[in-house]
């Protein structure tokens, strides 16, 4: 009996070495772990306040946040492919919260669904990381339109992530279908399929694979292009010229956040210039959504910021509220079929 | 009940335990906080008397109830009684649902469970064993008894209570209960057959690999008298001390397109090794090692008087090996086939590295949470891929059927085990040194991308990586060995003593507590942590967020693994040492610690290692349990290697694979070497 209770003293302690519940702020990051490591150490030095941080994909995050939302347990949620964000918003798991600095917001960043609901934190067009040495050694021309992707000649030669884990790959899908409308979209996708090699879990993973000569074209984030090259990977950063899509990342106050004066106190602070200016440190080269934060001149260097990137009229809302139906279709049509 | 005034004239305690079970609970409700505020279970700051059970009468009227329970213990305690294990039975028990119904009611928001509840629970359950033991309702004493309720208690609530708050999502929506869901569910999902096949198909593949190759290694380990035996144990181990995605990313830097042996080498250009060829190679090197250590504590405990008195009678060292040797090695053999095929079907890390389009359920269930956000899909699929634990489960019963095999016996066993025949052996040892040699690259590429810029694009050498892990990773390390050092002896523990008990005792319920502690080994690692979240996310049971829920989830996932090497070990232990020792007066503790334990030693290293290194290399349902404040090294390899940082995700990993194999050495010495060869006649039996 002696030795059981003492089993069970040893699981108190253990219980009650837990609790996180005093002043501080619970950051959930979604964006390189680095720059989340980075943006909660310097809040901390800035504001003295306590911060612990967790880094998951956007999509995990979402999980997590709609697993918790009984007893949450995060108060802000950093960065990561707008779409999730959108979607806790149209759910009720994050609250609107409009920050003071939202009037220093780029236009189309400000208020990306409206009503405060999920703010900009930065910006980043699609297109393909090309391992240009590979593709000449194949003897193929470089692509340069959507349509030229699809062509049986890179058959087995592009990588892009799984929708139904990543935004980004999720990113692509609203993009061809706003693109070209629905129907066309839909026959232009099975096409596509036809020539990919591999699909990854992550959305950035293809441009290693590109880096790695696994295949010769990914579909990624243009800033995630450039963070590949600056690593040191043979990759080219492309941009469509028919137009691209492109992401939006989501600053969100998470609903029933334990801390939540702090958790304000963060987001009017992450969408300051001087915060911003640091994620290029951290090989995290979007586009800021402070009118006021400097370009980092490696962007321009690889032609990659929206100045030189055509985009199109992306939809959030749109792609937000349509998102299991669309994932459901590319599923069950597209990804079953034979390559 | 009892004959009244003549008992109390008597000083004499008439029943000790319910005399302590009174008192107990009569202290826990004046003093301690049947509740705690949610979050911080041991800090009060002034409202703790305010939370103990007495004060939460006013409110709660049961809490006068569990008083008068109290009160009664203690008068029995002082009475006389015709049958003394009544009043326990039925005050244990009724006391045991009190305090849970009590916790259910009273812990709400913003309150949780606190340390009164769980005392209070603890008291009632030792009370109620007491009953069982004494009214001879389980045969066994009061230790004993407590230890099944006590263990019963906790596979309810770590392994069935969130498997159901899963489940739940399958069968309801907001229209309520329909069962009808389950098939609709399932007619929307297309790509089912397809699905099902690959899992299968692989788990069966895998499975029959793994166990083939641990065969081949545990034999040569344990019978061969080959100095490259050392060298096998050692090799063997190195697959499980790794990170699955690990093994995936070596595979696909040596066999992928641009891989060192199939492009290099060979000048083949093919992306085959993605899908089932790599699938099933990294699975196999991930699960062959679990094959491997279950055959291995097996082979150890085949008595040599057997194979011996087969010997003598004429028979060839070959028709020994084929008619005694291999079919006592049956249990294991079982036990390793069924352990790998339920591994490769709930395997997440291979899969989702080298899968490709192979799609297989636990992925399949991984991407309808975390991708479409569909929890229902999940949870019907999770349905699926446990009733194919379930048949996993039940065919091994039923191969290995009632016989017995028994081999150590307490008579002196004699001599040294039978050589292996020298064809056989050499044969082994070829094959085990040439799968060794294959795992020994794996490692080196995997030590190699640690040390270069990158990988086959820019070899430099450099330190960078290390640096960076320094700086960045060593917060995460700390917290994941602390964590996996708490919950290795923890698992070893229970799971040995659940082995135990099953094997050793009857009891009502018997079969259903064995399976539902092999349940949580079946389900995916997302799965049980999604449950988790789902179950302990909210009072009363409120633990996320804290280092206790990541604990508590290493130990019941890798429990089974303590169990089924436990059980395999057991089952050839002659109950009659036991008996013998009980009959010489041996108390229950000395009997477990003179005798059971130095005979099941390999199988306590075996389950401590494992777990160890299994919580020290999860991944797929911590990363649903670690919060801001306890996060661990997988988590963070796994978000470098996603940014495609190999460099500095296979330098942490080099640095986790050492730390472990230290440990793993360490342990070793710690519990003492396995028991010499043929050497089971010293000590416990003398």
């Amino acid at each position: 009996m002696a030795r059981w209770l003492g089993v069970a003293f040893l699981v108190l302690g253990l219980a009650g070495s837990s609790a996180a519940q005093e002043k501080g702020l619970v950051l959930y990051g979604s964006p390189d772990r680095d720059w989340v490591a980075a943006v909660a150490a310097k809040f901390t030095r800035d504001t003295g306040i306590k911060v612990d941080w967790i880094r998951a994909s956007s999509n995990e995050m979402y999980a997590r946040i709609e697993a918790e939302k009984a007893n949450p347990k995060g108060d802000v949620w950093f960065g990561g492919t707008g779409d999730p964000h959108f979607d806790a918003a149209e759910k009720g798991l994050t609250e609107p919260y409009c920050s003071p600095k939202m009037a220093e917001l780029r236009d189309f960043m400000r208020d990306p669904i409206g009503g405060c609901r999920t703010l900009g934190l930065y910006a980043g067009p699609l297109g393909w990381a090309v391992n240009e040495a590979m593709l000449k050694k194949l003897g193929k021309p470089m692509p340069q339109t959507w349509d030229d992707l699809a062509k049986p000649d890179y058959k087995g030669l592009i990588a892009i992530a799984n929708p139904n884990t990543s935004g980004t790959a999720y990113t692509t899908l609203v993009t061809i279908l706003l693109m070209k409308g629905e129907e066309k979209g839909w026959e232009y996708l099975a096409r596509l399929h036809k020539n990919i090699a591999q699909y990854t879990k992550s959305g950035s993973a293809p441009g290693q694979l590109a880096g790695r000569g696994e295949v010769a074209i990914a579909i990624i984030f243009l800033h995630d292009v450039v963070m590949f090259a600056e690593e040191g990977f043979p990759v080219k950063a492309v941009s469509p010229a028919d137009g691209t899509g492109y992401e939006i990342g989501g600053l969100s106050l998470i609903k029933g956040a334990p801390h939540k004066e702090n958790a304000k106190k963060f987001i009017d602070w992450a969408l300051t210039p001087e915060t911003q200016a640091i994620a290029k440190d951290y090989r995290s080269f979007q586009l800021q959504s402070n009118r006021n934060t400097p370009l980092p001149p490696v962007v321009i260097k690889h032609g990659v910021d929206f100045e030189h990137v055509k985009t199109i009229k992306y939809d959030f809302l749109w792609a937000a509220k349509n998102r299991e139906r669309i994932l459901k279709r590319w599923t069950e049509q597209i990804f079953s079929q034979a390559r | 009940m009892a004959d009244g005034f003549s008992g109390i004239a008597v000083t004499l305690v008439r029943n000790p335990a319910c005399l302590l079970g009174g008192v107990g609970l009569l202290a826990i409700s004046l003093l301690v906080p049947f509740l705690g505020r949610e979050g911080r279970l041991f800090r009060f700051e002034g409202e703790a008397l305010s939370l103990t059970p007495l004060a939460l009468a006013g409110r709660h009227p049961g809490f006068w109830v569990l008083l008068i329970l109290a009160v009664a213990g203690v008068a029995f305690g002082l009475i006389r009684q015709e049958r003394g294990y009544r009043p326990a039975l039925w005050g244990g028990g009724l006391g045991c649902l009190l305090v849970l119904w009590l916790t259910w009611a009273a812990a709400v928001k913003p309150y949780a469970f606190g340390p009164g509840a769980m005392l209070a629970l603890a008291v009632c359950l030792l009370v109620l064993a007491h009953g069982l033991s004494q009214g001879g309702y389980i045969r066994a004493d009061t230790f004993v008894v407590a230890c099944i309720l006590a263990l019963a208690f906790f596979v309810l609530l770590f392994i069935l209570f969130p498997l159901l708050a899963v489940l739940r999502h399958s069968v309801m929506d907001a229209g309520g209960l329909r069962l009808g869901l389950f098939l609709e569910t399932l007619r929307r999902y297309t790509a089912l057959g397809r699905v099902l096949r690959n899992s299968v198909g692989l788990a069966i593949f895998v499975g029959i690999t793994s166990t083939l190759i641990g065969l081949a290694f545990a034999l040569a380990a344990a019978r061969s008298r080959s100095r490259l035996t050392v060298l096998l144990r050692a090799f063997s181990l190195l697959p499980i001390i790794t990170p699955p995605f690990v093994i995936g990313m070596a595979i696909i830097l040596l066999f992928g397109l641009q891989g060192l042996v199939t492009s290099r080498l060979l000048g083949l250009k093919t992306r085959g090794v993605f899908g089932f060829p790599g699938l099933a190679l990294a699975q196999t090197l991930s699960f062959a090692p679990v094959a491997f250590l279950v055959i291995a504590s097996v082979v150890e405990s085949v008595n040599p008087a057997l194979e011996e008195a087969s010997l003598t009678l004429r028979a060839g060292r070959w028709e020994t090996f084929w008619n005694v040797t291999l079919p006592l090695l049956r249990p294991g053999l079982a036990n390793a086939f069924l352990l790998t095929i339920i591994e490769s079907l709930a395997d997440f890390g291979n899969p989702i590295i080298l899968g490709g389009e192979f799609e297989v359920l636990s992925t399949e269930i991984y991407f309808a949470i975390i991708g479409r956000f569909d929890q229902r899909l999940a949870a019907t699929l999770g349905l699926i891929l446990l009733g194919f634990s379930l048949a996993a489960f039940l065919l091994q019963r039923q191969w290995l059927g009632e016989r017995s095999y028994v081999t150590v016996t307490g008579k002196p066993p004699s001599g040294t085990p039978m050589p292996l025949p020298r064809g056989l052996e050499v044969g082994l040892l070829t094959f085990c040194v040439a799968w060794c040699a294959f795992t020994l690259a794996i490692y080196v590429s995997v030590v190699t991308g640690g040390l270069v810029e990158i990988w086959g694009i820019n070899n430099a050498f450099t330190l960078r990586h290390y640096h960076q892990l320094l700086r960045d990773g060593m917060e995460a390390l700390q917290t994941t060995l602390i964590l996996a050092g708490i919950s290795a002896p923890l698992t070893a523990a229970v799971g040995i003593l659940l082995a135990y008990l099953v094997v050793r005792h009857q009891f009502p319920g018997r079969g259903l507590l064995e399976f539902t502690s092999m349940l949580s080994f079946a389900v995916p690692g997302t799965v049980i942590g999604i449950g988790y979240i789902l179950a302990f996310n909210q009072s009363p049971f409120l633990l996320t967020g804290t280092a206790t829920i990541i604990v508590i989830s290493f130990i019941f996932r890798n429990m089974p693994v303590g169990i089924r090497s436990g059980v395999a070990a057991l089952a050839q232990i002659d109950q009659a040492l036991e008996e013998a020792s009980i009959t010489l007066r041996a108390s229950f503790a000395t009997t477990i610690r003179r005798v059971v334990l130095p005979l099941i030693r390999p199988a306590i290293v075996s389950a401590l290692v494992f777990s160890f290194v299994r919580s020290v290399t999860a991944i797929s349902a911590v990363v649903f349990l670690v919060s801001a404040k306890w996060q661990v090294s997988t988590k963070v390899i796994l978000d470098q290697a996603e940014n495609g940082r190999y460099g500095l995700a296979t330098a942490y990993s080099t640095v986790l694979i050492v730390i472990m194999a230290a440990a793993i050495a360490f342990m070793y010495l710690m519990v003492g070497r396995r028991p010499a060869l043929g050497g089971l006649e010293g000590g416990g039996l003398a």
